[in-house]
C-alpha cells in the first residue's frame, strides 16, 4: 500500500517536473522549442488569405494581427469587392497621357493598354521554355504562373521577372533574347544605359544572427544589358558593416527573413548636390521587415543612409526629382488601411498622402506599387484588390482600373495586380496610328 | 516486451507532460499563473549594480577590454582621482558628482578636491519608505542631481523620488514617486521628471505587465502640474509603427533622458518648437520629441545608436548622446549627429586611444567652449575631450569596495558646472587649481 502511494507520488513529481520543463522550454526557447513551434505552426495554418471584401478601415489592429496579414503568402487571386472591371474612371483632361504596362497574377503576360483599357500589345513566355534546364517547383506559390514585374525597353522588348526563377529578356515579338536564372524577387530597375539591378535572396548561416538557424539574406545583383551577372552585393552585410547596424537588433525573434527587401531604384545623381547620399549609382531600397528605407552605395558595399518610423511593412520606395521620397505604406496607419506617403527624407515631414481617409479607399496587406507621374499625379497599384488608381495632388481620382482577369466559378476572384506603370505616348515599335 | 511497453508508456507520458508545460506557457492555460509567479520568486531579482570591477589603463582596444573583463580580479584604473588635467585646454569649473558608494552628492574642484557634500537619508526624507524586491538598495545612492540658481539642489533617488534642498542644505520639499534617470528645469522654473508605473499589456499583444513611462511637470514648489504617458503619446502618433518592434523587455521604453527644447531648429521643422520635450527611449533605440500640449510624439529618429543615454540638442542644431552599444562591439562612444542629414559630425570612443565602454548608464555634456565631458559610468571614470579627441581632464572615482578594493563604484552622474550660484561661491574658491595637477 505504502509503496503504491510512494510510486504514485514519484510519478506525479516526475510529471510535474516534465510539465515545468515544458513551460521553461517555451519561455526560454530550450529544446524542443523549435520542434514544438513547428508543430503548432503546421496545425494552426489556415488556408491562405481569404477575407471579407473591404475591411473596416477605421478599426485598429494589433502588431500581431498586422504581422499575420502582412505575411499571407502571395496569391494569384483574391476575392473581389470591386463592382465592374476594366477602366471605370477616365478623365482625359486631368490624367497623365500614355500607355499603361501591367503584370497580373492570371498569366505570365505583360500587357500594354490604352487609358480606355484597350489592349495594344502583350508579351508572354513560359518559364519552362525560357529556363529549359530548371526544375520549377509548382506548389504552393506557382512562381512560374505570372510575371511579378516587367520593364519596357524603347525597342519594344520587355524584361520580365519570374519570382524565385529568373529574369527573361523578350524582344518585341516575345522571343526570348536571353534568360538569367537567379532567385530574384519583387523588383528590378534599369538605367538609361541598360544596366539592370535586381533583388535576389539566399538562405545562409550568419554568425550572431538567427540563433544558429539559417537566415534569408537579400542581395542586389547588377546584370549587364546582355544578361550576365556583373556583381552581387549582400544587403545584410552592407547593413551590418554600416553605421546603421543597430537596426538588426530589432529583428523579430525567430524570423528568418531578416530584411525582406522589396524595392530597388537606381539613383541618377540629379540630387547629388543636395546630399552625398543621393550620389549617381547608389541604390534606394525598401526593407519591409525592418520598416526601413535605405540607400546602399554599391561601390563601398555599405548602407549610407536609412530611415524608419512613420510607415510599416512598406513597399516601393522612390526618390522624386524634388528630393522628397514616395512609398506605399501598407500598414503605417496601424489599421486595415494603406496609404501613399510623400515625405522629406531629412526633416521627415509628410508633405502629401493618399489613402486611409474617407473617399480614399486603399488597402493591400502585401505588395502595392506607386509612382509619381510627370504631370504631378500619382499612379497607385492596390495589388491585392487588383486595382489601380491615378490621383491628382488634390486627391481626386482621374483614372481607375480594375483588373479584368478573373477566376473562380462566378468570377469572384480577382487576379493580383502585381505591377503597373505609365509609359510614354509615343512608342516607336507601335504603328504610327496607335494612340493610348 | 512488457518492459519496453512500460518504458514507452512512461516516455509518452513524460512527453505529454512536457507538451502540456509548453502549451501552458504558450497559451496561458493552467497552471500558467502559478508557474509564472513561482518562477518570478525563484529568479534572481535585478538590483542596480552599484559596484563593478574596474579596469587598468586606458586607450585599450575593445578586444583587449573584453579580455580584461574576463580576468578574475581587476584593480581598476590606478591611480584613482584626477589622472589628467591640463588647465590651459580644459574648460575649468566644478563637477557635481553622484556615485554608487553612498547617497551623497559632491561638488568637486578640477583637482579632485571636495568643495561641498550633500547627504541624503531617504528614510528621513520620505517617512514610511519601505524598499522591497528590485528596489532594495535604491536608497544607497543618488541617481541624478542638478544645482539650482539659488544655491539649492535637486536630487533624484532612483524609483524613490525627488528631493529639493535649499541653499542651506535643508529639505525644502520631497516628491515621492517612482522617478528614474533624469530631472531638468525649464526656463519658467518648472521641473520635468520621468516616472513609471506598471500596467497590463494585453492591448499591445504582450503577456503580463509592462512599465509605462511618463513625463511629469512639477511646479518649483514640487506640485504635480501634468503627467503625460509616453506610451500613449507614441501610440497616437505617426511614429506608432515603432511599437511593432519586438518589445522583449517588461520595461518596453526605459526612457532615460529628457530635455526641454529652446526652439533651436524650429525654423527648419515645427517638431523642434520651443517647449517640446526631447526624450531618449533606450529599449527602442529611439530619440523622440514629445509635444506636451498635443500629447503626441512629433518627431523620432533611430538607426545609428543602441541603448543610448543622455540625449541633448545643442545650440548648433546637432544632437549629442552617449551611444552605449551602437558600434555593435564592446565599445561605447559619444556621438554628435545632425538630426536631419543623420551625418555624424563628431564622435569619441571606439577607436584606438579612445577606450570607452559603459554598457549601461553613461552621460555626455558639451561645454560652451567646445570640449565634451564624457561619463563612463560603469568604470567610474569621467573625462573631458577636446574637439580633436585629446583628453585634457580625466578623473577616476576613488570610491572602492571589495576585500581588495577591486570593485569600483558606478559613476552615475557627473556634471561640469561653469558658474556657481552666489551662495556656493564663497566656499568654493577659484575654479582653476593653483597646485600643479597630478599626472
Amino acid at each position: 500500500m505504502g509503496s503504491r502511494i510512494l510510486r504514485g507520488l514519484a510519478a506525479l513529481t516526475l510529471a510535474g517536473g516534465c510539465a515545468a520543463y515544458g513551460f521553461l522550454a517555451h519561455k526560454h526557447r530550450l529544446f524542443p522549442y523549435q520542434l514544438g513551434h513547428r508543430i503548432v505552426l503546421r496545425l494552426t495554418e489556415l488556408p491562405p488569405g481569404f477575407r471579407k471584401a473591404r475591411p473596416d478601415a477605421r478599426a485598429a489592429v494589433t502588431a500581431e494581427e498586422i504581422n499575420k496579414l502582412a505575411n499571407t503568402p502571395y496569391l494569384r487571386g483574391y476575392p473581389s469587392s470591386a463592382a465592374g472591371s476594366g477602366v471605370l474612371v477616365q478623365d482625359r483632361a486631368r490624367m497623365q497621357p500614355g500607355w499603361s504596362l501591367f503584370t497580373s497574377g492570371h498569366a505570365p503576360v505583360a500587357t500594354l493598354m490604352g487609358s480606355d483599357g484597350r489592349v495594344a500589345r502583350t508579351w508572354t513566355t513560359s518559364a519552362a521554355a525560357a529556363f529549359p534546364s530548371l526544375v520549377i517547383p509548382r506548389e504552393p506559390e506557382q512562381w512560374d504562373a505570372y510575371f511579378s514585374t516587367a520593364h519596357l525597353y524603347p525597342d519594344g522588348g520587355v524584361l520580365a521577372m519570374f519570382s524565385h526563377i529568373g529574369l527573361v529578356r523578350l524582344d518585341v515579338s516575345s522571343r526570348v533574347v536571353w534568360a538569367y536564372p537567379s532567385y530574384v524577387h519583387h523588383d528590378l530597375d534599369v538605367t538609361a544605359e541598360g544596366t539592370i539591378w535586381v533583388l535576389s535572396k539566399q538562405q545562409r548561416l550568419v554568425p550572431g544572427l538567427g540563433q544558429g538557424e539559417p537566415v534569408i539574406d537579400d542581395f542586389v545583383e547588377e546584370v549587364s544589358p546582355e544578361g550576365r551577372l556583373v556583381r552581387r552585393i549582400s544587403v545584410l552585410e552592407a547593413l551590418r558593416q554600416s553605421d546603421y547596424a543597430p537596426y538588426l537588433a530589432h529583428v523579430a525573434p525567430g524570423e528568418p527573413d531578416l530584411l525582406h527587401t522589396n524595392s530597388v531604384r537606381i539613383l541618377d545623381g540629379s540630387l547629388a548636390a543636395r546630399s552625398p547620399v543621393f550620389r549617381r549609382g547608389n541604390l534606394l531600397l525598401s526593407m519591409r521587415h525592418l520598416d526601413l528605407v535605405a540607400v546602399l552605395d554599391p561601390d563601398r558595399g555599405r548602407i549610407v543612409w536609412a530611415l524608419s518610423g512613420q510607415w510599416h511593412v512598406q513597399h516601393a520606395a522612390r526618390l522624386l526629382p524634388t528630393g522628397r521620397m514616395l512609398l506605399f505604406d501598407n500598414f503605417g496607419t496601424m489599421r486595415q488601411a494603406s496609404r501613399i506617403l510623400e515625405f522629406d527624407p531629412f526633416t521627415q515631414e509628410v508633405v502629401w498622402s493618399w489613402g486611409g481617409k474617407a473617399g480614399e479607399d486603399l488597402f493591400s496587406e502585401t505588395n502595392g506599387q506607386v509612382e509619381r507621374l510627370d504631370n504631378g499625379n500619382t499612379l497607385i497599384c492596390e495589388t491585392n484588390f487588383g486595382r489601380a488608381v491615378e490621383v491628382t495632388r488634390e486627391g481626386r481620382i482621374v483614372w481607375e482600373f480594375i483588373n479584368p482577369n478573373r477566376a473562380g466559378k462566378k468570377n469572384e476572384l480577382i487576379a493580383a495586380l502585381y505591377s503597373i506603370q505609365r509609359v510614354p505616348e509615343k512608342l516607336a515599335f507601335l504603328a504610327e496610328s496607335a494612340a493610348p | 516486451m512488457r518492459r519496453i511497453a512500460r518504458a514507452l508508456l512512461a516516455a509518452s507520458g513524460a512527453a505529454a507532460c512536457v507538451a502540456w508545460g509548453f502549451f501552458a506557457h504558450r497559451n496561458h492555460i493552467f497552471p500558467y499563473r502559478l508557474a509564472r509567479s513561482t518562477y518570478e520568486k525563484l529568479a534572481p531579482a535585478h538590483r542596480p549594480p552599484r559596484f563593478r570591477p574596474g579596469r587598468r589603463g586606458d586607450g585599450v582596444s575593445p578586444e583587449a577590454l573584453e579580455k580584461l573583463a574576463q580576468l578574475p580580479y581587476l584593480t581598476g584604473y590606478r591611480p584613482a582621482g584626477v589622472r589628467v588635467y591640463d588647465p590651459a585646454l580644459a574648460q575649468n569649473g566644478w563637477n557635481l558628482v553622484s556615485s554608487g558608494h553612498a547617497p551623497v552628492v559632491t561638488l568637486m574642484g578640477m583637482d579632485g578636491s571636495v568643495v561641498k557634500t550633500w547627504t541624503f537619508d531617504a528614510g528621513k526624507i520620505f517617512p514610511g519608505l519601505a524598499l522591497t524586491g528590485d528596489d532594495v538598495e535604491r536608497d544607497r545612492f543618488v541617481r541624478f542631481s542638478t544645482l539650482l540658481p539659488d544655491g539649492g539642489l535637486l536630487a533624484l533617488m532612483d524609483q524613490i523620488g525627488l528631493v529639493r534642498l535649499d541653499a542651506a542644505g535643508r529639505v525644502a520639499w520631497a516628491y515621492r514617486r517612482r522617478l528614474h534617470h533624469w530631472v531638468t528645469v525649464a526656463d519658467n522654473g518648472n521641473i520635468w521628471v520621468l516616472s513609471r508605473q506598471t500596467r497590463p499589456a494585453a492591448d499591445l499583444g504582450k503577456e503580463g505587465e509592462i512599465w509605462e513611462d511618463f513625463a511629469e511637470e512639477l511646479s518649483p514648489e514640487g506640485r504635480l502640474l501634468r503627467r503625460i504617458s509616453l506610451l500613449e503619446a507614441l501610440r497616437r502618433s505617426a511614429y506608432a509603427p515603432f511599437l511593432t518592434r519586438p518589445l522583449e523587455e517588461k520595461d518596453i521604453f526605459h526612457t532615460n533622458s529628457l530635455q526641454v527644447l529652446d526652439g533651436t531648429l524650429s525654423d527648419r521643422s515645427p517638431a523642434f518648437r520651443k517647449g517640446n520635450l526631447l526624450v531618449s527611449l533606450h529599449n527602442l533605440d529611439v530619440l523622440a520629441i514629445l509635444d506636451p500640449e498635443a500629447k503626441t510624439i512629433v518627431w523620432a529618429l533611430t538607426g545609428q545608436w543602441r541603448a543610448q543615454h543622455s540625449v541633448r540638442l545643442l545650440p548648433t542644431g546637432h544632437l549629442i548622446l552617449f551611444d552605449n552599444l551602437g558600434t555593435m562591439r564592446a565599445a561605447s562612444r559619444a556621438l554628435e549627429v545632425d538630426p536631419f542629414t543623420q551625418q555624424i559630425a563628431w564622435s569619441f570612443g571606439g577607436r584606438p586611444g579612445e577606450g570607452l565602454l559603459s554598457e549601461t548608464n553613461g552621460r555626455v555634456q558639451r561645454l560652451p567652449g567646445g570640449n565634451t565631458v564624457v561619463i563612463e559610468s560603469n568604470f567610474g571614470r569621467a573625462l573631458e575631450a577636446t574637439p580633436d579627441g585629446s583628453v585634457v581632464w580625466e578623473w577616476v572615482n576613488p570610491n572602492r569596495s571589495g576585500k581588495k578594493k577591486e570593485l569600483i563604484a558606478t559613476l552615475y552622474d557627473l556634471e561640469r558646472v561653469l558658474q556657481l550660484p552666489d551662495a556656493l561661491r564663497a566656499s568654493a574658491g577659484p575654479s582653476v587649481s593653483q597646485a600643479s595637477p597630478p599626472r
